[in-house]
């Protein structure tokens, strides 16, 4: 099987156009099940921006796709496709939250970078399987990559129910103590669910601009993943820019993980993060692996996730709803041809020849 | 522990694999990556269900099943092969939306979130006749299964025939491996891609059918636990060869067998469940053209 994959880059009416058409099908999805459409989507938008306390949950899912979000873009950039997020997450949140438990008595400015490194470092040890599958074994590094997702899940599962369960649970829920005090993030704001961890979501994706934008090594990165061939030529090490691409890809993964436990959780409980990864992965597809695009995506996923919440909470539809219509446009982003099939296209030229029209009238006018 | 009973768990954990496997098989040699199988098996397990509940009949439940990895399928090709998408982007995507669109689709229709466990459903019946569970080892294998179970291990071994055997065969592999040659000769690669796009959703349906259907009667949300991304694997190691397909998912079941008797002694089940994962990446560790050179030189020795 062919498991190559390079992105291409994604311009915006068609990111537009396919935002447009996932969420018609949704529209129509929900209509066809009796319920009021515009009820439903209103209560989306009044969850995702109706109040400055709405667009602050909105941040707040969107912060841990700006990790994983930009782990997934970054392995994309290096022409590696990351499947494995979701596990480099659990594994190094976990290891991260097991640090937070058991130094209580460290102070928060050494507690707080400790559980990142830690979160980081294991989260790219277990980005280093795959990759090693990739680059040694000649394989793909896809299916390892998915597998060790469950793998992670389980493992993890089991750590926490065997040897760090928090008192009082009887494993019916599966959870560790809360993190040491001074590694807890407050709200910025109290009553707000937004706190420091966007900063670091920002100055995550801040760090991936100047990366790919300003370094000689994310040339080398982009240069692989676009042509390895042409790289090999140019002198890079392919096989290295592959590796270190996974590796930072499993730390962003992790540290994203560790972030979530210590501004939202305070805990680590099996199941946390169900969709972070899968979520990543689409943030990066829609924003085309570049850090704008992705941290608009994030911004859009978040709000999206917010909003679906709120129609869970209101309205009798389920959030996976949000899930379907996520599936949709990424499906549609790729699938660019689908406006010349449907007539999109031409009602956008259209409407774009009326403005030009208008603009030209205008100017001749002046 | 090891009597032969877990011959026919190991053979019942193998076919859902193996049938979707096998189905993928004829995308993979047509040089389709299909990678939407997980979603194809856990809708088409949903609709059967649906159906069965609704009607009763697992016949039509069976069809229902079908005909959803054949929707699923057709709405793959059209996507990528009609409107230029990159398959694995559309493939991850639609894995997503099918999973979003089952829990979406249990809570709209049934009002039930997590999972949908009624008497109304009927359940593929399971073939039992006594003369059959006589048979010493045999009768382990086989007997107590369902009939998806026989048909999928003679579809595998049907499959070796078709590619190796016959001009359809022959097409298919031409597609995958040199498209541009196979144009030139005249074979119509677009049509081809497209009956195996058909064969391989058809057959993702139909496991879906097993694992909701074949033993439990049930579904719950995600129950195909990354079956279909095992399934993956499985092509991915076989090379295309339906006979080591076989070989393959056996031994997947095998470790998924193992892993459910495993939990009845007082094992952490966490670490149980995750042995059918771990198999997969150790099994990505092994190298087989390695291996065979390696025999292949101890022959000519």
């Amino acid at each position: 099987m062919n498991f190559e994959f390079r992105q291409k880059p994604i311009n915006l009416r068609t990111a537009l156009a396919a935002i447009f058409i996932g969420t018609l099908i949704g529209f129509i999805m929900v209509a066809l099940f009796g319920y009021n459409p515009v009820e439903v989507f209103a209560t989306l938008l009044k969850g995702a921006f109706g109040s400055t306390k709405n667009i602050a949950t909105s941040l707040r899912w969107a912060t841990p796709l700006m990790f994983t979000g930009v782990a997934a873009a970054l392995s994309f950039r290096g022409g590696m496709f990351n499947f494995g997020i979701d596990g480099q997450l659990y594994f190094g949140s976990l290891a991260a939250t097991i640090v937070g438990v058991t130094l209580t008595g460290v102070p928060g400015v050494i507690l707080i970078p400790m559980m990142m490194l830690t979160s980081m470092a294991c989260g790219a040890a277990w980005a280093f399987v795959p990759a090693f599958v990739r680059v040694k074994l000649n394989g793909s590094e896809i299916v390892p990559a998915l597998m060790m997702n469950y793998v992670a899940i389980h493992l993890t599962d089991y750590v926490v129910h065997y040897h760090f369960l928090a008192s009082g649970t009887n494993g019916d829920s599966l959870k560790t103590e809360r993190i040491a005090e001074q590694a807890q993030f407050s709200p910025l704001i109290s009553g707000y669910q937004l706190t420091g961890a966007i900063f670091i979501g920002l100055f995550v994706v801040l760090a991936f601009w100047w990366l790919m934008k300003k370094s000689k090594l994310g040339y080398g990165i982009s240069m692989s993943g676009m042509n390895p061939t042409f790289a090999r030529y140019g002198g890079i090490q392919v096989d290295r820019m592959r590796i270190l691409v996974m590796l930072l890809s499993g730390a962003l993964a992790g540290l994203g993980g560790a972030v979530e436990i210590m501004s939202m959780r305070w805990r680590f409980e099996s199941g946390f993060a169900p969709s972070f990864g899968n979520d990543g992965i689409l943030t990066a597809l829609l924003g085309s692996s570049t850090p704008l695009g992705t941290l608009i995506g994030a911004m859009f996923m978040g709000a999206l996730k917010a909003g679906s919440l709120a129609v869970e909470r209101y309205t009798d539809v389920s959030r996976s709803l949000a899930t379907v219509i996520q599936g949709l446009i990424i499906c549609f982003v790729s699938a660019r041809l689908i406006s010349r099939y449907i007539g999109f296209d031409k009602i956008a030229e259209k409407l774009s020849a009326v403005f030009r029209f208008n603009r030209k009238a205008g100017e001749k006018d002046a | 522990m090891l009597d032969f009973g877990i011959l026919g768990v190991t053979m019942r954990m193998a076919t859902p694999i193996l049938l979707a496997g096998t189905g993928t098989l004829y995308n993979d040699r047509a040089g389709v990556t299909n990678i939407t199988l997980e979603g194809s098996m856990l809708l088409g397990g949903f609709f059967a269900v649906a159906c069965s509940f609704f009607t009763g009949s697992w016949g039509l439940a069976v069809l229902a099943g079908i005909a959803t990895g054949v929707a699923v399928s057709l709405v793959f090709y059209f996507l990528t092969s009609v409107c230029g998408g990159d398959e694995l982007v559309v493939g991850f995507s639609m894995n997503i939306l099918l999973d979003g669109l089952s829990i979406f689709l249990l809570k709209q229709i049934f009002h039930q979130s997590g999972s949908l466990v009624d008497e109304r459903i009927a359940g593929v019946p399971q073939i039992s006749s006594g003369m059959l569970g006589r048979i010493p080892i045999l009768g382990d294998l086989l007997d107590g299964q369902t009939w998806i179970v026989y048909f999928t291990f003679a579809f595998a071994l049907l499959t070796w025939v078709v590619l190796y055997r016959t001009p359809f065969g022959l097409k298919v592999l031409a597609c995958g491996e040199n498209p541009q040659a196979a144009v030139t000769v005249g074979v119509g690669v677009l049509k081809i891609r497209f009956l195996c796009n058909l064969i391989g959703g058809a057959a993702c349906g139909l496991a879906g059918v097993q694992i909701s259907l074949g033993f439990l009667s049930l579904f719950t949300q995600g129950m195909t636990v990354g079956r279909g991304f095992i399934a993956l694997g499985a092509v991915v190691f076989s090379k295309g060869n339906p006979l080591r397909l076989i070989a393959v998912t056996l031994f997947f079941g095998f470790a998924e067998a193992m892993s459910n008797r495993v939990q009845l002694m007082q094992l952490p089940s966490e670490l149980v469940l995750m042995l059918p994962y771990l198999a997969v990446v150790i099994l990505t560790f092994v190298r087989f053209d390695r291996l065979r050179k390696r025999t292949q030189k101890q022959e000519a020795c």
